[in-house]
């Protein structure tokens, strides 16, 4: 994913001080190097005009890593230039029905945002084997799982986002003729997802049930069990979640509704009972009339926490929120909290041919809605998003996107909340050159109209070339109006960023991006759960490689 | 389960064959940081030239197992048995998906005759799954759609970002993989297959070269 789509999964926002400068005293050495040694090595030993490269057997390797040197603004008014070097190998093994798998990590110096003041450590931290059958399934060694749509038990890597929450322990599952029946259990992770030396904490066990009922109907069953630790004492009791759903087609409506309960020892509900209960529900109704897509969804999440001892979340309910492309649309997200949560979202999509004589035209209309149960409480999750679009693609194959949103939401956890409302209109445009060639134009225009800060606008311009397969060179500009006061209010120093990116791809098998230059602070969210990246002023590159 | 504990070792074992004492110190892991390194150099160098010193013997991909849109099960077995296979992972909140989508479409259509199994699996997880069989069915396309919401079988198929082509031969060999989306691609995509029929004619059903390889042209 190039800079410029990735940034478009997020970008900068308003001042979180998500983390602090490193320790004083950090090697000054460019842990890069390693790094570039390693991608120069892959380059020469590959023979000139060879194709890719396999390994033998059955087995696979992918490599992954991302090395920068810059200065980041990392709030608190602190800007260090800070080398990161981050990677991740996965070696896989296939053997009939049998799977293997084990990855070594390398944090030298870990990211400073994710793991504020962490240590250098490297090693494996993930191994499994499994065996996959037609009557069932079995897995030892590390896991992930989920149960239903997440309100149970989301266990999951996301690296994008640098969550990786894991169980070390088996996994079964038995094919049911028209069902299946999961069961987990081991410890769970503690520490950093940066810490090759994290260590593990209490272990979860938990079972889920889906199976066909008459009439169309299939429903499901989830239970799940782990320690936690009981405030104020040293003790730690259990915590169940228990959760059920039901989903259908009903005259081509597809239906799903899920209901869960957690009891325990109340860990992040910021409730000091002993012993307290929270529940979540969550449903959604999707149908497609012709070319007019519909979809409702509804959310309610009320003490729905469910971490393990160490404090990492073990779900990931559905967060009912339209996930932006457009880096302005990001700047301000809603990060799911289901503490307390209630809220809809809806969306209508139409695409037709009709209005031009050649190529597809596309509608897209988005409303999401989120409160707290307590409309009136303070430092709330108050979130409204409405975005709509238009697409034509063109019969030469280009594409012109135009969109608006309107975004309102709490602004800082102040008191009285001080309210944000940011319209932003864009347009992207793209096109091929000849055979091979492409052209990509982005603008997205955001005013912002704050309480707190008063008005201020934002432009971001992407100009991006493309030679297919395997060229792709972009310039990313970020400008803004904001007063020298309104720069001080966020922790920010700069109106300016001017970032020029190159990806190349390298026998279909070595994907490298190399990002120089400035940009702005963001968020990268997915599903509600965002990861920030401060403002950044360097250069970084990325690797990936497929064995 | 017992009480609150503190650390204490799970899949630490696999630490144990890099380091022996768990308890070290965070210079010590500075003063090792430039062997580690080394080692992944020198892991990289050797996986690259496995292949020339191994005869280039081809991988087979793992097999999977999904579920596609009505909640049947479809697996990658049962998909070559009819032949090659293209598989597009793709999510409905990912742009370059979207416009890679209808060029995937077109090639299913254009390679039909030769049983091209084209499968689009979707990683869209459970914040936007409810989307994805709307979206498909208001865009009328034609192609197998599977769900991976936890994106187990990207990571299986080497997957990192999507879109992420992948193409496989009725054998179980990794054809082709390409990850993003620029214009053009699926002329890539498109050449590739060509190649891949040609040497399947050639061979008389026997394995394809690969695209690139001697045998394969350009």
């Amino acid at each position: 994913m190039s800079r410029a789509e990735e940034a478009s999964r997020g970008a900068a926002s308003d001042r979180q001080t998500a983390g602090r400068g490193r320790a004083e005293g950090v090697a000054p050495a460019l842990p890069g190097a390693p790094a570039l040694a390693l991608g120069l090595a892959i380059g020469l030993v590959s023979p000139a005009g060879a194709q890719q490269l396999d390994l033998p057997g059955g087995f696979s390797a992918t490599y992954q890593m991302e090395v920068s040197y810059g200065e980041s603004n990392l709030g608190g008014g602190t800007s260090d230039a800070e080398p990161i070097f981050e990677n991740w190998l996965d070696l896989s093994g296939t053997s009939g029905d049998f799977n293997m798998g084990l990855r070594f990590v390398a944090f030298a110096p870990p990211d400073p945002v994710i793991y504020p003041d962490g240590p250098d450590s490297y090693g494996f931290d993930f191994g499994f084997g499994e065996y996959l059958g037609k009557h069932f399934d079995a897995r030892g060694g590390n896991f992930y799982a989920l149960f239903g749509r997440g309100l149970a038990l989301r266990s999951y890597e996301n690296r994008q986002l640098r969550i990786d929450t894991n169980l070390f322990g088996f996994k079964g599952a038995v094919h049911l003729p028209d069902g299946e029946l999961t069961g987990i259990y081991g410890p769970t992770v503690q520490g950093n997802a940066e810490d090759a030396d994290r260590g593990w904490t209490e272990e979860m066990a938990g079972l889920d049930l889906e199976y066909g009922l008459p009439l169309g109907f299939r429903a499901g069953g989830s239970w799940v069990t782990t320690d936690v630790p009981t405030q104020g004492t040293t003790t730690s009791e259990p915590q169940n979640m228990k959760a059920a759903r039901l989903s259908n087609t009903v005259q081509d409506v597809d239906l799903y509704a899920e209901f869960a309960r957690v009891d325990g020892p109340a860990t992040s509900s910021g409730s000091t009972a002993p012993n307290v209960h929270g529940t979540g529900f969550y449903a959604v109704a999707t149908t497609a009339i012709g070319r007019l897509g519909l979809l409702g969804e509804y959310k309610d999440y009320d003490r729905l926490v469910f971490d393990n001892a160490a404090g990492i979340a073990y779900i990931l309910p559905p967060a009912g929120l339209r996930e932006h492309q457009y880096n302005l649309l990001n700047r301000h997200p809603h990060q799911l909290d289901t503490r307390d949560e209630v809220g809809f979202q809806i969306e209508a999509t139409y695409n037709t041919e009709a209005i031009l004589e050649q190529g597809k035209t596309s509608f897209l209309f988005n409303w999401a809605y989120t409160r707290n149960h307590d409309p009136d409480v303070q430092q709330g999750n108050h979130f409204d998003d409405v975005y709509g679009e238009i697409s034509q693609d063109f019969a030469n194959d280009a594409l012109l996107v135009g969109g608006l949103s309107y975004q309102r939401s709490f602004d800082s956890p102040e008191t009285p909340d001080p309210l944000l409302t940011l319209w932003t209109p864009l347009a992207d445009y793209r096109r091929p050159l000849g055979e091979r060639y492409g052209l990509h134009l982005q603008y997205e225009h955001q005013h912002a109209s704050s309480d707190r800060l008063g008005s201020f606008d934002t432009e971001f311009i992407v100009i991006e070339g493309s030679r297919s397969p395997n060229l792709s060179v972009s310039m990313l500009v970020e400008s803004t109006n904001k007063s020298d006061v309104q720069l001080a209010l966020q922790g920010e120093d700069e109106t300016f960023f001017l970032g020029g990116e190159v990806a190349y791809t390298l026998f279909d098998q070595h994907e490298l991006t190399l990002f120089v230059g400035s940009r702005n602070a963001g968020f990268v969210c997915v599903g509600g759960v965002c990861r920030y990246e401060p403002a950044f002023d360097g250069a970084e590159l990325k690797l990936i490689s497929r064995f | 389960m017992g009480k609150n504990r503190g650390p204490r070792l799970g899949g630490g074992f696999l630490r144990q064959m890099m380091k022996s004492d768990a308890g070290q110190t965070r210079s010590r892991q500075l003063g090792s940081r430039q062997l580690g390194f080394g080692l992944l150099v020198a892991a990289a160098v050797a996986l690259s030239a496995a292949p020339a010193a191994m005869g280039a013997e081809e991988a087979e991909v793992p097999n999977f197992v999904l579920k596609d849109l009505e909640g049947k099960d479809v697996s990658l077995a049962d998909l070559r048995a009819q032949g090659p296979v293209l598989i597009d992972f793709w999510a409905t909140w990912c742009k370059p998906c979207l416009r890679e989508l209808p060029k995937v479409d077109s090639l299913r259509v254009k390679y039909a005759e030769e049983k091209l199994q084209v499968v689009a699996i979707s990683i869209d997880e459970t914040r936007s799954v409810s989307k994805v069989k709307s979206y498909i069915k208001t865009h009328d396309y034609g192609f197998q759609v599977l769900l991976d919401p936890n994106q187990r079988t990207l990571r299986q198929l080497q997957g990192v970002n999507v879109p992420y082509l992948v193409i496989i031969s009725p054998a179980g060999e990794r054809v082709y993989t390409h990850s993003g989306y620029r214009e053009g691609d699926e002329k890539e995509v498109d050449r590739v297959l060509k190649e891949l029929f040609a040497g399947a004619k050639a061979g008389a059903g026997g394995t394809a070269p690969k695209p690139g390889a001697p045998g394969g042209g350009e």
